[in-house]
């Protein structure tokens, strides 16, 4: 006898995804324009520039340049997860002599990675505050709209120091981390002030690239944001991530 | 003669735990009690992700909540006190089973749940996620405690605290059970109310069967189907029961 399925007609509730919001907030000061690879040819000249004297060079690869490749394969290993796609939310903001929301909040599978460029001071102190008021802000429009969230992380990339005041910054990093309010990770590239990345994120060892690995590291990040997004909401303090040995060193 | 109930449970490994060979860390049991065995008692657990002996945590609670319950009438499980000492001695023993394999009490974390359904009147008790479902009502609402704070586990310290109690004299005729692995796909979380078109065709199959047994494959089936796994990829229980008129 031919067994009809009896609960084929079983409908499934549509509710929306839970969000597991990010923020990359990305030093776009003078210093990450240096050339790190492919140079190209000397221009014969030096600029000024961030505090440092630099080589004026034509062509060759930057600091900027390989974090701009970093963000294609973040988007790219995102979006090969359909989960993580419709729960991981990013929103990009920079620091340079001013602090830019390059890209609000939205969902992976719509984000399109900016192709930054790099100039100016490093306004770290106001970027940092600029990205608490954004996940602060992305939490209340979740509650209100009745979706469930992860807890958002605030993944800073520096190879500088603060230029502005940052102690009010990291007071305000300090009690959300304590509060849980989002987790803070900061990475310093090579140049950065580790001491005073230290002071910005007591609660999390800043970590230290290894060379000009941001692919590496962006990778990482977004299979560390696929585990949490396939966790429950207010579950993913379980969720263990891979170690970050392959692109940094405490 | 005096009511009884059809039911039908599943446990089902989620695709998440297949693909890594961990296995599946819900689990039920239920059973008839009391007086011409008129009552109902359904039990589930689910064992945190976290823990290394979570499916022992969870099997041994739902175990224990039946063995247990079997020993006392079942108007004692009607007061909040009765209910605590019942969840207090449910706790001990897997908390004995944890020394018992030389890990501490978390490494057998588990939610729990437990229904206790009489002729006229019921108590439910819930720590943790996964909700239980009577009617058109979630008996405890799973609010995700904000991320901060991982759910609430029968082995946590202060479980008293988060052990929910609640007891209806309205007759109860049909129930379900579920693991929060089918939360999202069994509740609407805006009207914060269970999902009509999941629970109605599955407690009408159920009431219209002839043979409750040729439902267990196609109950197993529609837990395991692609349109489930494509929005879950957690374990997932349901365990559903219908008054027999």
């Amino acid at each position: 006898m031919a067994a009809q399925q009896p609960f084929g007609d079983v409908g499934l509730a549509s509710n929306p995804e839970p969000r597991c919001p990010c923020v990359l907030l990305i030093d776009t000061s003078g210093s990450m324009a240096e050339v790190v690879g492919e140079v190209g040819k000397d221009l014969g000249y030096e600029v000024f520039q961030d505090g440092q004297t630099y080589r004026a060079v034509a062509g060759g690869s930057t600091r900027i340049d390989r974090v701009n490749e970093g963000l294609q394969a973040y988007h790219a290993d995102l979006v090969a997860d359909p989960l993580a796609a419709q729960r991981v939310e990013v929103s990009v903001i920079t620091f340079g002599t001013t602090v830019e929301t390059v890209c609000p909040f939205v969902g992976a599978q719509d984000f399109e990675p900016p192709r930054l460029t790099a100039a100016g001071s490093t306004a770290m102190g106001a970027a940092i505050v600029r990205a608490i008021d954004a996940v602060t802000e992305r939490k209340r429009l979740y509650r209100q709209n009745g979706l469930h969230y992860y807890r958002p992380w605030i993944f800073l990339l520096t190879d500088g120091e603060p230029t502005d005041a940052w102690q009010a910054a990291a007071a305000k990093v300090q009690e959300g981390e304590q509060s849980k309010a989002f987790a803070f990770f900061c990475v310093g590239v090579e140049g950065a002030n580790f001491d005073t990345l230290r002071q910005l994120s007591p609660a999390r060892q800043p970590l230290h690239l290894k060379g000009y690995s941001f692919r590496e590291m962006f990778v990482w990040l977004s299979q560390s944001q696929r585990a949490v997004s396939h966790s429950n909401p207010g579950q993913e303090e379980q969720v263990r991530l891979a170690p970050p040995t392959g692109w940094a060193s405490l | 003669m005096t009511a009884r109930w059809s039911a039908l449970g599943e446990s089902v490994t989620g695709t998440s735990h297949r693909s890594r060979s961990v296995p599946c860390q819900d689990a039920f049991r239920y059973c008839h009690t009391g007086p011409d065995s008129s009552w109902l008692v359904v039990a589930v657990a689910d064992g945190a992700g976290s823990a290394s002996h979570a499916d022992t945590g969870a099997t041994t609670a739902c175990d224990e909540f039946i063995r247990r319950v079997g020993l006392v009438p079942p108007e004692t499980l009607l007061t909040p006190d009765g209910m605590v000492e019942l969840f207090r001695d449910v706790r001990e023993a897997v908390l004995a089973e944890a020394e018992r394999l030389g890990v501490s009490g978390r490494e057998l974390a588990c939610t729990a749940l437990l229904a206790v359904i009489g002729p006229s009147v019921a108590a439910f008790a819930q720590i943790g996620d996964g909700a239980m479902v009577v009617g058109d009502r979630v008996i405890f609402w799973p609010e995700p405690a904000e991320y901060a704070n991982a759910t609430d586990f029968l082995t946590d310290d202060d479980w008293a605290a988060k052990l929910h109690f609640a007891m209806t004299d309205a007759p109860v005729t049909e129930v379900a059970v579920l693991t929060d692995g089918l939360q999202r796909l069994a509740l609407d979380f805006q009207g914060k109310a269970p999902h009509a078109a999941f629970f109605r065709p599955l407690f009408d199959a159920l009431r219209s069967a002839t043979d409750v047994e040729a439902l267990v494959e196609p109950f197993r089936d529609f837990l395991d189907s692609p349109r489930v796994n494509a929005r879950t990829d957690d374990d997932k229980t349901l365990v559903i029961a219908v008054r027999r008129p």
